[in-house]
């Protein structure tokens, strides 16, 4: 894979990330409060990489994902800045929006019947973006389709064209959903939970395919997803989200290898591997994922956090970080705790 | 300990006795006492007729292709398969929800469907299910106490007040706070909404649980806590598991017997230990192989591709041979019988992956 690695970045002619997120926050209103679903968020997302976005429903991924998607609801407000491809996402029009999606970012979400329209044939539906977007003819872009139904793993990609979306089976719709998203061969993928709804086979298989394209066509990928397996396998990079906030990010190998932060350490805790002794009594977080309507004073991992003290009550932790691997968290696993002072009693 | 047996074609008994449930009970499972197993699928089959759609003459589906298995009393038998292999199918014919075309389903050796209507009526009782998404499965207009209570209600032949202290303990037990029961299941979180449905299914302590995907649609972190709660809950009531999933850790770290399943049929089975570290099908292979293991740079290798044949028109001989590696000529003429492979250990194959055992 050509991903270029945040230490190597001078080595590549790559000069600007394909994504670049600065300060993000999402907030959505809803009639008696406002649900603050993503709150600070910088991200950087390289030509060729796949990023895995991960943490617990409600932690504000999903939201994320629909931001860097340009698909967000009217009653969200967006501040801070997203920047794709030399230019601002944030502000713009859904007409200027619809331009960017399927051209330049594909989207694939995890129940391909809410991605598809049950009235219209197969064909032209995957064709739809090659049409709008690049202007293709209608041959061409149904050639363009057979092609990539076929490189999705569909069989019989040719016969699929006249078919409708209910004569599929769900396997079969979520890669018709995905060759629709690749048509255009966009520069960046957002894939929400693509293959969550998929049997292991076909997991496999779609996952293969994105990695193929992000080699090959050096599209970069933001793989949205509560399936650490599939992270480990897939993604170069991986961010831990914790209520609608970064918890941790770094390279795949340190997050799962050294994680910093309390909650990585409890996310990668409660997996079940097949390692995992049977029957064994397995780790668990305690709680679930705090109110986003409601703003934390502390860490708003510490009510659920097996090593809060007073501190990570009181303020939000800074971000830490050293060599691409950055953490927000009082008390770092695999660090001295002696060496720290938290903030508020400097 | 001898959890169960499973074969395609003709009864396979591993002895167990019952023990009442509710009563405590050892987690050790009653192995060794005489007497019949908890339960016992015979030869079953179940046909759909063909819808038209996919199968334009209307030829028959056959979705469970006569197999066999026993779950012992207070042991868990996991079947693994893709979607459309008749897991779920299988899963609906024990809890009464789908009758057979062929076969027999027996609790305690008897044929539920040789049965009167009132021990009928009591063994739908005593085999209760849990779904993928509790959420579809629980009453959006009844308050938590009300849902958990309706299968006792519906039993009868217990005091409203019982039922109510009944419903108390069950919300304890399942970790549900007394304060929660009057709210309503949109109310509650995933995880939260298992709970009662595990609670609900308890109701009528029922010996066997069926569990379809019951942890597939939650967290990890909350997946645990459920997987534990079932664990206790097992080792507290003597229940039996039937666990129908696609993951195979889930399978791996829960069960004491799997099944892997394939249009219709059962193409393994065998120990969870034994089957997933040596598995003697491609297509458990197969399965090992695409499942998503968490450690860095391991990606999961998609050894088998395209979909599911249609189980209106199955491959000659060998189920699995459209997509198997191995394939050879013979494997479309002749369907390959069960043979064993080690202790409990069994898979169909021509061309197996480790040598089987002369029995």
């Amino acid at each position: 894979m050509n991903a270029p690695a945040t230490g190597r970045r001078e080595e590549t002619p790559v000069v600007a990330p394909v994504l670049q997120v600065t300060g993000l926050d999402v907030d959505i209103r809803l009639p008696s409060a406002v649900v603050h679903a993503v709150q600070d968020v910088s991200l950087e997302v390289w030509a060729g990489e796949t990023v895995g976005i991960v943490g617990e429903s409600g932690c504000g991924k999903s939201t994320l994902g629909l931001a860097l998607a340009g698909l967000l609801p009217p009653e969200a407000e967006t501040r801070g800045s997203i920047r794709q491809g030399g230019r601002e996402l944030v502000g713009l029009r859904e007409r200027e929006l619809r331009a960017i999606r399927g051209a330049e970012v594909g989207i694939v979400f995890q129940d391909p019947m809410t991605s598809l329209n049950p009235t219209k044939r197969i064909g032209p539906q995957v064709a739809e973006a090659l049409r709008l977007q690049r202007g293709a003819s209608k041959a061409a872009a149904l050639r363009a389709a057979a092609d990539m139904l076929d490189r999705v793993g569909l069989p019989r990609p040719r016969e699929q064209l006249d078919r409708f979306p209910h004569e599929l089976s769900g396997g079969m719709r979520q890669r018709v959903v995905i060759a629709s998203a690749l048509i255009c061969e966009p520069k960046v993928l957002v894939a929400d939970e693509p293959t969550t709804a998929l049997d292991v086979t076909t997991q496999a298989q779609i996952l293969e395919l994105f990695d193929g394209l992000s080699a090959e066509l050096g599209m970069a990928t933001l793989l949205v997803t509560h399936d650490m397996g599939v992270v480990a396998g897939h993604a170069n990079r991986v961010f831990v989200m914790y209520a609608g906030r970064e918890a941790e990010t770094g390279t795949t190998e340190t997050i799962f290898s050294a994680p910093r932060h309390q909650y990585t350490g409890a996310l990668l805790g409660s997996i079940l591997r097949m390692e995992t002794p049977r029957k064994s009594r397995l780790g668990t977080i305690p709680g679930r994922p705090p109110d986003l309507t409601v703003p934390a004073a502390g860490c708003p991992f510490a009510p659920r956090c097996a090593a809060a003290s007073g501190d990570c009550t009181s303020q939000l932790p800074t971000a830490s970080a050293e060599d691409g691997h950055r953490w927000s968290c009082y008390h770092p696993l695999g660090i001295q705790q002696t060496e720290h002072i938290p903030e508020a009693q400097r | 300990m001898n959890a169960g047996a499973a074969t395609n074609a003709g009864g396979a008994f591993a002895g167990a006795g019952h023990q009442q449930a509710g009563e405590p009970g050892g987690a050790g499972g009653d192995a060794g006492q005489a007497g019949p197993p908890l339960l016992e699928l015979v030869d079953v089959s179940k046909h759909y007729r063909g819808s038209g759609l996919w199968s334009g003459a209307g030829a028959p589906v056959l979705a469970v292709s006569g197999v066999s298995l026993t779950v012992p009393a207070g042991t868990s038998v996991g079947i693994v398969g893709e979607s459309g292999c008749g897991k779920s199918t299988l899963g609906r014919l024990v809890v009464g929800l789908e009758k057979p075309t062929a076969g027999d389903v027996r609790l305690r050796g008897a044929p539920v469907a040789a049965m009167g209507r009132r021990d009928r009526r009591a063994a739908r009782y005593e085999i209760q299910m849990m779904f993928q998404d509790p959420y579809a499965a629980l009453n959006p207009r009844m308050s938590l106490d009300r849902i958990i209570e309706e299968p006792l209600r519906a039993r009868g032949g217990i005091s409203r007040a019982d039922r109510r202290a009944r419903v108390r303990r069950l919300a304890e037990e399942v970790g549900i706070a007394p304060g929660q029961l009057n709210r309503y299941p949109r109310e509650l979180s995933g995880g939260q909404r298992q709970r009662v449905g595990l609670a609900r299914a308890l109701a009528t302590s029922p010996a066997l649980i069926v569990a379809d995907e019951p942890v597939s649609a939650l967290d990890v972190s909350v997946r645990s806590q459920i997987l534990n709660l079932m664990t206790d809950l097992q080792a507290e009531h003597h229940i039996g598991y039937l666990m129908v999933s696609h993951d195979l850790t889930v399978i791996h770290y829960f069960t004491d017997q799997v099944i892997v399943m394939y249009l219709g049929k059962f193409v393994e089975s065998g120990p969870p230990e034994e089957l997933f570290r040596a598995p003697a099908h491609h297509y458990t292979r197969a399965l090992i192989d695409a499942a998503p293991d968490p450690v860095p740079g391991r990606a999961a290798a998609a050894t088998i591709r395209g979909e599911l044949p249609s189980a209106a028109a199955p491959p000659s001989g060998c189920r699995f041979r459209t997509r198997c590696p191995a394939a050879q000529p013979v494997c479309a003429e002749e369907e390959p019988g069960m043979r064993t492979f080690g202790p409990g250990h069994q898979a169909a194959c021509h061309f197996p992956l480790k040598e089987a055992v002369s029995a």
